[in-house]
């Protein structure tokens, strides 16, 4: 048995042992989640029940997304349609449990992508400095110098509304910002002795940064996307109310709010419950993202 | 100061090259060429001399650094070009503009520091009181809403809550200042909350750290009143890492501008852009894109000035 052959048996029976403990923890770790984070929690359940709404809104909703019924329009709130129609007789409550999909998946696709870009760019860019660094980060000066959302706006005028594309220029907007914070945590885990002692026993970069640096972040990285989510969230709502959000039919909450518009100071549920499920959304996210703030890293508190 | 000044200024140089070669190069992927945007839709056959003619006139058949280089050099002049639908200079049509959006972002700005920081301080002196609860649900709730369903909200409900309307024409503030702070109060506030909701959750979370120093227990020994321990000694140092987040909203600001404006029709820099990008537009919105990033830039050294006031550790150190 040679030596490498040797850590490689002792790295995994760590492994396994680390793995039972941890399972029979998992239950314990949410109690004490649910006890310690009351709010937390409940962001929690919004955003798993989120999830289960957008998954199955085919199923959960008493109409189709665009089942337009001419007779039954702008028709109050009543058992038969909850939230009330709106003026082509479409159901509201129908709308907003589809219109969860496009939060669902532009929110995560945007997240998501930015968290690989900004993981890479802050990793690479806090690990070797100098030139890269330098440069890397007047590039991201410029990007931080455009609002979010005209920036977006602009964007979407140029290419188009169609989704991929708003996933891709929220990813890169808020990959900016969460590189920042990630290069900052690789700087300071760069100076860190078990580095020291890698780059000593003659690691390269690469595995340094893979095995050692990018462990060491992911707290970091979690906390960021985490925080993040809701403002992506809002982003594209406030995107969808301009008429700059994905295209019609498929409803977003935000294109909701703008289509009621004509109709809403005599018919108010037209506007209030596509807001109130944006509103609820994000603040669930934003709780969500506090308590795991507070969990993970408690000296980042109140730091957004 | 002056070398700390100095150095601040350098750095937004290439910053401000980016911005404006970003812009440039965007405009480039529209669809068609620049010939076809200028002669518009409409239009669907457009033969070559014609066409070769338009290049030579706006310049379009020399190399792209040169074009680059001679829009550089009319920005500087105050040229932002003509727009395509009105012929009139765009830097016309946005000096009225401007100065409404200006006025709309530090109205956000002014209402969210003039609630959020006494709130956060209150809140952080009686923590866990009334006040402390009433105020962090508030915030929570301020980052939660978005600003454009509180405005349709203020719209329906505005008049019988506080006897206020959208107004059916606007007023510049140099027309009748009194006429025009009644029309963008409500905005400006709408607009502020975001803001507001996050300097109050970081006023109150440095307060309370700044209130276990030593030094404020000394404050308190030395028998001050609470009054001054808390503006001239916790205040005064609590307020730093609120000044950062101040030049983190400005974005959020500026974009924030943009939908108020079409939700309340204010004529300022959003609503045009807005007109302009369904006209297809360009010269207008590359100008527009390009003057919001340099009202960015030129905040974040604003802040970042006051910043270097307010703490002297900035100033000294590299």
């Amino acid at each position: 048995m040679t030596s490498t052959d040797h850590a490689a048996a002792v790295d995994a029976s760590v492994l396994v042992s680390g793995r039972r403990i941890y399972q029979r923890s998992r239950l314990a770790a949410l109690r004490r989640f649910v006890r310690q984070k009351p709010l937390g929690a409940v962001g929690g359940a919004i955003i798993i029940l989120l999830l289960v709404v957008a998954l199955l809104a085919n199923v959960l909703a008493p109409y189709g997304y665009d089942t337009i019924k001419v007779s039954d329009r702008l028709l109050g709130m009543s058992l038969s349609h909850p939230f009330g129609t709106d003026e082509q007789g479409r159901d509201i409550l129908s709308r907003i449990i589809y219109g969860s999909r496009i939060t669902v998946f532009i929110g995560f696709g945007a997240i998501i992508l930015s968290t690989l870009i900004a993981t890479v760019i802050g990793m690479v860019s806090g690990y070797f400095t100098g030139l890269f660094d330098l440069l890397m980060q007047r590039v991201i000066d410029i990007w931080l110098s455009f609002p979010g959302l005209i920036f977006v706006i602009f964007i979407v005028s140029i290419f188009s509304n169609h989704t991929p594309i708003l996933i891709v220029t929220l990813g890169l907007l808020y990959a900016a910002g969460a590189s920042r914070i990630i290069r900052s945590a690789t700087i300071s885990i760069k100076e860190s002795q078990y580095v020291e002692s890698a780059r000593a026993i003659g690691a390269s970069h690469l595995r340094i940064l893979v095995r050692h640096i990018f462990p060491n972040t992911i707290p970091i990285v979690i906390i960021t996307a985490s925080i993040q989510i809701g403002s992506v969230i809002l982003l594209t709502a406030s995107l969808s109310f301009l008429g700059f959000g994905p295209p019609p039919p498929f409803p977003s909450w935000g294109r909701m709010l703008q289509e009621a518009r004509p109709q809403m100071v005599y018919h108010p549920n037209l506007a209030i419950f596509p807001g109130l499920a944006i509103a609820i959304v994000v603040y669930a996210f934003n709780m969500f993202g506090d308590a795991i703030r507070d969990i993970l890293d408690p000296r980042m508190r109140g730091a957004r | 100061m002056k070398a700390y000044l100095l150095r601040r200024i350098a750095l937004m140089i290439p910053t401000l090259f980016g911005i404006t070669v970003v812009v440039f190069a965007a405009v480039r992927f529209l669809p068609g060429d620049v010939v076809d945007q200028i002669i518009g839709p409409d239009v669907t056959y457009v033969n070559p001399q014609t066409r070769a003619a338009i290049e030579r006139q706006y310049g379009l058949d020399q190399p792209i650094v040169k074009q680059y280089l001679w829009w550089i050099q009319d920005l500087g002049q105050g040229d932002f070009g003509r727009s395509i639908i009105s012929g009139r200079p765009v830097m016309q049509d946005l000096a009225e503009r401007i100065p409404v959006t200006i006025e709309l972002g530090l109205l956000g700005l002014i209402f969210s520091l003039v609630i959020a920081i006494p709130v956060g301080v209150i809140a952080a002196v009686r923590q866990d009181g009334w006040a402390d609860q009433i105020a962090r649900s508030a915030a929570i709730l301020f980052l939660a809403i978005p600003s454009f369903w509180l405005a349709l909200i203020v719209i329906i409900y505005g008049f019988d809550w506080f006897g206020w309307t959208p107004p059916l024409r606007y007023h510049q503030v140099w027309e009748s200042p009194s006429a025009n702070i009644r029309i963008l109060w409500i905005p400006g506030l709408i607009l502020g909350a975001h803001t507001a909701g996050a300097i109050m959750r970081l006023m109150r979370t440095t307060m309370l750290e700044v209130l276990r120093q030593d030094y404020i227990r000394s404050a308190w020994s030395k028998g001050l009143r609470e009054r001054v321990v808390i503006t001239r000694h916790a205040l005064r140092n609590a307020i730093i890492p609120v000044v950062t987040i101040i030049g983190l909203e400005i974005r959020g600001l500026v974009g924030g501008t943009v939908i108020l404006e079409a939700i309340f029709s204010i004529p300022g820099m959003g609503n045009y852009l807005l007109s302009s990008i369904q006209q297809r537009d360009y010269p207008v919105v590359q100008a527009v894109v390009l003057l919001t990033a340099i009202i960015v830039v030129i905040s974040n050294l604003a802040v970042d000035v006051s910043y270097s006031l307010i703490d002297p550790r900035i100033r000294y150190s590299s």
